[in-house]
């Protein structure tokens, strides 16, 4: 028998069987000082939130805006498909979606300051009459050595305007460098607007993001000067709405908008770049009984023309869902390689309150981890059946109980809660694409000591996969 | 039986909280603490190092955005490998024509061409093909156990499985792949 702490030798022999290579060095620090800036980012975001009713208020008006003109352009020519406002927003690359209703200012040229082997370049600036955006990114010295288990405090930065004015960052977040491989991040960075009399700012930069502590200078000071923005630097975004359509409709068939709980999925507009194109578009709800948040699309495949899968990224789709709307919004990118019109087929996954339904379930006097009870109980929840077919008391924790389903229709996920006795937790799991028909698991956690059965479980949520055509086609 | 060893570290709520908060140190503490051993996870499912990488980007980036949602129960570490699993069944939903490679096309990283080495060597490339016989479930546990690295504790939290359970499959599976290799050296 192997002493304590002496691992077998066949273990041994698993475990360097088992053995994988060790993760590229390079990629390892990119993406920690990714998941710190965005990590760092997004908890800023949540802060900013009042910050961003003002300016959301006014992107707001204008979204409205346009779509009025849009929706009398629409009534007076095509049903679906409009190329309309081309000058009211503009895309600028790394920075998004900008309004251009009011003049445009950006950076003279890219300014470029070196300490001690570090570059920091601030790239770009958009500057309109609703926020000050700018983009910087940093090179380390090819000697650099990233610390193990190093922290990294990052102190906001600012910019400060000729008269003394200091104006604070509202918000910022990590912006892809894929065409920067030098480039260890790059960040853009939110300020209220400056006044269009102002041509310069000062961007003071106390730490670099994500670098750790005490291993770069501090304290960067980068003048910054801005002039009127070159219009072939702002490509025009294509203002284009159009909505599901049946797939065997004829090419004349009106277009029909989708109205499972008042569920709406548009492609709203499309920026064209010389690689390809970016579609946003966003998935509404009317009906609030789907709390915000409650809708999931997701874009399962394109296809082009001739039927052939076209491959599709990810891209910043800009504006998250503010709490109190029901809406989520998405943006793809794609190549130029594919024959017009494209498919997108999204799947829907709605969560909504069930409307009761119970089972009960007794787990004994004494039960043990990994114990496993048979409960075969089929209860109706918002008129559909679910089987639920057993529970275990999964997990090391005593009072973790896992329930397994099962429904014939299209419920792909339910939550349970116990009323008569508070939980420690929630659980729940899963992953991928669920498809209608296959079991899923519902947790529920008892605090200890484990109340006497028979215990009743009520259905609190279920997850729909909503079964309709959520296509949608697009020409450039 | 297996000792335990010390190996992935529990995050203290502490540093779950200041990440939540945007605390840098507590974020970079917890992208140190697992970003090796979930890398080497999704290394022993897809087999390459491309895709290894992706999905460990995508992993990290849906914790940030799951992290507020996270219920502290002192299962973190399963909590995060519940994250990369997911990523990993998303993969070959997405890619239905790509195998769960499990070490299949783990390449051998043969040692020498030297005599002595060649007994170790056959031995070791037996074992892997012992270990790509294994069926899903009891790969998965390899792979969390020796090449993610997890404790029984971990591993029992994150597949709803009891300490026990885990050891003991383990266990099993062990014995199992002794017998086996006693087999090919008789």
């Amino acid at each position: 028998m192997p002493k304590l702490n002496q691992p077998s030798e066949l273990e041994k022999s698993v475990r360097d069987a088992a053995t994988v290579p060790e993760p590229d060095a390079e990629f390892i620090h990119s993406l920690r000082a990714r998941f710190v800036a965005e990590g760092h980012a997004s908890a800023n975001k949540n802060q900013e939130t009042f910050m961003r009713q003002k300016t959301f208020s006014q992107r707001l008006t204008w979204v409205l805006a346009a779509l009025v003109l849009v929706t009398l352009v629409v009534l007076s020519t095509q049903p679906t498909v409009v190329n309309a406002l081309k000058r009211l927003f503009g895309y600028v690359p790394n920075v998004g979606i900008i309004d251009q209703s009011t003049p445009v200012r950006m950076l003279t040229e890219p300014v470029t300051v070196t300490r001690e082997g570090f570059a920091v370049t601030v790239e770009q600036a958009v500057l309109n009459d609703e926020k000050s955006i700018v983009v910087y990114s940093f090179i380390l010295p090819p000697d650099y050595v990233h610390p193990e288990n190093s922290i990294s405090t990052t102190r906001a930065p600012f910019l400060t305007l000729p008269d003394g004015t200091r104006l604070d960052i509202l918000r910022a977040r990590h912006v892809a460098s894929s065409d920067c491989p030098q480039c260890y991040l790059r960040y853009l960075m939110e300020f209220d607007a400056i006044p269009a009399d102002i041509s310069e700012a000062t961007l003071e930069i106390l730490d670099l993001v994500a670098i750790p502590d005490n291993t770069a200078p501090q304290d960067w000071k980068i003048q910054l000067k801005f002039k009127p923005a070159d219009p072939a630097d702002i490509a025009p975004v294509i203002e284009q709405i159009v909505t599901p359509v049946p797939t065997t409709a004829s090419t004349d068939a009106p277009t029909q908008s989708v109205n499972t709980y008042g569920i709406t999925n548009t492609l709203d507009k499309f920026v064209a770049l010389p690689d390809g194109y970016i579609l946003y578009g966003n998935t509404s709800w009317t009906d609030p009984i789907i709390r915000p948040y409650g809708v999931s699309s997701e874009l399962a495949g394109i296809k082009d023309a001739d039927g052939m899968d076209v491959p599709f990224d990810y891209a910043d789709s800009e504006m998250n869902s503010e709490p109190s709307e029901l809406r989520v919004n998405w943006a793809y990118k794609v190549g130029t390689d594919f024959k017009a019109p494209l498919t997108l087929s999204f799947v829907m996954l709605a969560s909504l309150p069930a409307d009761g339904g119970s089972f009960t379930f007794d787990p004994g006097p004494d039960p043990q981890p990994g114990q496993k009870w048979d409960i075969n109980q089929d209860v109706t929840v918002n008129n559909e059946v679910i089987h639920v077919l057993a529970a275990e008391q999964a997990g090391i924790e005593l009072g973790f109980f896992l329930f397994n389903m099962q429904s014939d229709s299209n419920i792909t996920g339910a939550s349970v809660i116990d009323l008569d006795h508070p939980p420690l937790g929630g659980g729940g799991g899963g992953g991928g694409i669920p498809s209608a028909g296959a079991p899923f698991n519902s947790g529920f956690a008892y605090q200890v000591p484990i109340p006497q059965g028979p215990l009743t479980l009520t259905f609190t949520n279920v997850q729909l996969l909503l079964p309709s055509d959520w296509t949608l086609s697009w020409s450039p | 039986m297996e000792n335990e060893e010390p190996r992935q570290v529990e995050i203290e709520l502490n540093t779950i909280t200041h990440a939540l908060a945007g605390d840098e140190a507590a974020l970079a503490r917890i992208y140190d603490a697992y970003a090796r051993p979930i890398y080497r996870y999704h290394y022993s499912r897809v087999g390459n190092a491309p895709d290894a990488e992706d999905l460990t980007s995508q992993t990290f980036m849906a914790v940030l955005e799951a992290l507020p949602r996270y219920q502290h129960r002192g299962r973190f570490t399963a909590w995060m490998f519940q994250i990369a699993r997911n990523k990993v069944m998303d993969h070959f939903h997405r890619n239905p024509g790509m195998k769960d490679v499990t070490e299949e096309s783990v390449a051998d990283p043969l040692q020498s061409d030297a005599l002595e080495a060649i007994y170790q060597r056959e031995s070791k490339m037996h074992l892997k093909a012992l270990l790509r016989l294994l069926e899903d479930d009891e790969r998965e546990l390899i792979c969390l156990r020796f090449t993610a690295e997890l404790s029984f504790v971990q591993i029992g939290q994150l597949l709803g499985r009891s300490e026990d359970a885990v050891r003991k499959s383990i266990r099993r599976i062990l014995d199992r792949l002794a017998v086996q290799m006693e087999a090919q050296n008789a």
